[in-house]
């Protein structure tokens, strides 16, 4: 009993202030746990600050390696890295930036890899020795077509093959890129589609004046004869078959032709135009005169350039590309209603020809006029209301030879070269966020209309010189109507 | 005399306690408000990024709808009344269904900010005599989110 007392005794002789000194103890533990709590919450705000950034720089980047005036690994690291320095992260000595490009499943480099590896210091776990976190965060962004619905609108008028430069096999490989770029598949129901049209100009009968002169005008101001139709074609609706678009294109691969294409397309060309013989002969038409002088310095039998067939190829009283019934994804509440987009090249401008004698009320100018009105009413869709589902995004490419004039054009001396824009070193005035008025011409301006550049910016119309590499153009605008993902 | 002393100190320990507990607990309660308060940080950073790309790849739309279309799609830890969105370039007209200066790869910034007021259960402020007063903020900092305008859809 005496021990007991004693080890008791022994034990309670300090309870006072045993308290207060585990609550030093105590106070120091938590001080200490509060000073974790407030590192780790940095880190953690660090952390989620640093995979946005490489998120929005993978994003940036990954556009521009496909996109822009010099699209390329070097364009994508200069858009990713000035991304990175607006969330505050630049390579330093305690922050290491870096880049990689992974190679796509196609074999294309349009994925962006980038990572960040960052000291954070810390604010109280100093005290212990822990002077920095390593953070590190990465993402990977690649641009892709997701559900889109695309038409391609080509002009095959006769100066693609006439004007003395290999504007069809630039245009057949531009094609192809796109399409390659944009890579539609059969088997992804939720992909991109493309539908493609060629267009020139007006058809017209030409009349017979006597049996041993074949075809000729009736006079000075008549070398049409009513009625009149668009030269225009729809070579494919929207489809996701890539084979068959490619043969289509250039005729490689193993698609198939679609049937009665074969004229227009497989690989392109620009199409002639055999008039019917109006008096019922059924004879072939062999040529046309002016007056009484036969053509030999043009081939006739091109239609000219009506620029507002490039949109009513598409969308007429008949046809609407976009519709579900041709193709195309307007189920809100099902599979999804797919982004709809026109891109449209020309290398002209609306010109009459042959040069005499139209029907009455048509002009260049009233063409002028009905392409911007039928393009203004695309962009709105069926429903005429903009900011809907149903809007049709407009791209314009001007493919133009050079130098520029300003000369009108006639008949027997087309002016073709009536792009100023794309008179100019590239990178070209147009695409950009600014629009300016006076490095235009009238056909830039018209072309710039058509276009669905955002207010103030000609960020939707692309002028090129014949010289110049058309399928990168192409590449280009792919990658602009595509949009960027994550990935990782 | 052992036990006199035994006798003297008796409750001195629960005095004691009762002394430290409030601090205790005080400091325990300054963590969980820590922690409610780092994670609407946390939140507002992810409201950050979807709202910003909700925009860059929608960013034809008039700044007061889209906010309110966003605002729809908040986490449920976020009160869409607390939470503030400015963008800029701003969009308060459309112009031919567009909005002016948001051209494709053109750079969007969102700030969002987050008025914590309703998340304090502790007092946001401290007077701990006359010349030391805490006052604690009422909204978490603003954050900037950067990204670039992708084609609308």
């Amino acid at each position: 009993m005496m021990v007991f007392r004693r080890v008791a005794a022994r034990l309670l002789s300090g309870e006072r202030g045993s308290i207060a000194a585990m609550a030093i103890v105590l106070l120091a533990v938590f001080v200490a746990v509060m000073g974790t709590a407030v590192d780790l919450g940095m880190m953690l705000f660090e952390r989620a600050n640093m995979q946005n950034a490489v998120d929005a720089a993978s994003l940036a980047g990954s556009r521009a390696l496909v996109i822009g005036a010099n699209p390329g690994p070097a364009a994508a690291a200069a858009a990713a890295t000035q991304y990175m320095a607006r969330y505050g992260f630049q390579s330093n000595a305690t922050t290491t930036v870096s880049f990689t490009y992974p190679p796509s499943s196609s074999g294309a480099v349009d994925q962006m890899h980038v990572s960040v590896v960052h000291q954070m210091p810390t604010y109280f776990l100093g005290l212990v020795g822990v002077p920095s976190f390593t953070l590190a965060a990465s993402a990977t962004a690649e641009t892709y077509a997701s559900l889109l619905d695309i038409g391609l609108t080509l002009d095959l008028t006769g100066s693609m093959t006439l004007s003395g430069t290999n504007d069809l096999g630039q245009l057949r490989r531009a094609v192809v890129q796109f399409i390659n770029q944009v890579n539609p598949s059969i088997s992804n129901p939720y992909g991109p589609k493309i539908a493609m049209a060629r267009w020139a100009g007006i058809m017209c009968g030409w009349a017979r004046s006597s049996s041993t002169e074949r075809y000729i005008s009736l006079g000075p101001t008549s070398e049409y004869v009513a009625p009149c139709g668009d030269d225009q074609t729809v070579l494919t609706g929207l489809t996701a078959d890539k084979a068959m678009l490619i043969r289509l294109a250039d005729n490689s691969g193993s698609g198939t032709c679609p049937p009665g294409m074969s004229q227009y397309a497989c690989p392109l060309v620009s199409w002639t135009y055999t008039a019917p013989a109006l008096d019922g002969s059924g004879t072939v038409p062999q040529g046309m005169s002016i007056n009484g002088s036969p053509f030999t310095s043009l081939n006739p039998t091109y239609t000219g350039t009506k620029l507002p067939n490039a949109i009513s190829a598409f969308s007429n009283v008949g046809y609407y590309a976009w519709s579900t019934a041709n193709g195309g994804r307007n189920d809100v509440a099902g599979g999804g209603n797919a982004h709809k987009v026109l891109v449209m090249i020309t290398d002209g401008n609306d010109e009459l020809w042959p040069s005499q004698g139209m029907p009455a009320g048509v002009s260049t100018s009233a063409w002028d006029t009905e392409v911007v009105n039928r393009a203004n009413a695309l962009k709105l869709g069926p429903d005429g209301i903009a900011g809907t589902p149903d809007d049709v995004e407009i791209y314009t490419v001007g493919f133009y030879c050079t130098p520029y004039s300003s000369a009108p054009s006639s008949g027997t001396s087309p002016n073709w070269c009536t792009s100023k824009m794309a008179d100019t070193a590239a990178p070209h005035p147009c695409p950009s966020s600014t629009w300016n008025a006076s490095q235009a011409s009238a056909t830039d301006t018209l072309l710039w209309n058509i276009s669905s550049s955002t207010p103030g910016s000609c960020d939707h119309y692309f002028p090129i010189k014949k010289t110049e590499d058309l399928p990168s153009l192409f590449a280009q605008i792919a990658g602009q109507i595509a949009r960027g993902r994550l990935k990782q | 005399m052992t036990l006199q002393r035994v006798k003297t100190e008796e409750g001195s320990a629960s005095v004691e306690l009762i002394l430290i507990a409030p601090v205790f607990v005080f400091i325990a309660f300054v963590c969980m408000q820590f922690a409610v308060l780092l994670f609407a940080e946390l939140s507002l950073l992810a409201t950050a990024r979807d709202v910003t790309r909700w925009i860059t790849v929608n960013p034809h739309t008039l700044d007061s709808t889209a906010i309110a279309a966003v605002k729809t799609r908040l986490p449920s830890d976020v009160d869409p009344s607390n939470l503030s969105i400015s963008v800029a370039p701003t969009c308060t007209a459309l112009t031919q269904g567009k909005c002016p200066n948001r051209s494709v790869g053109s750079d969007l910034a969102v700030t969002v900010s987050y008025d914590i007021s309703s998340l304090y259960f502790l007092p946001q402020r401290f007077s701990l005599g006359s010349g030391l007063v805490i006052q604690l903020p009422a909204s978490l900092p603003p954050y900037t989110m950067h990204m670039e305008v992708e084609p609308s859809s």
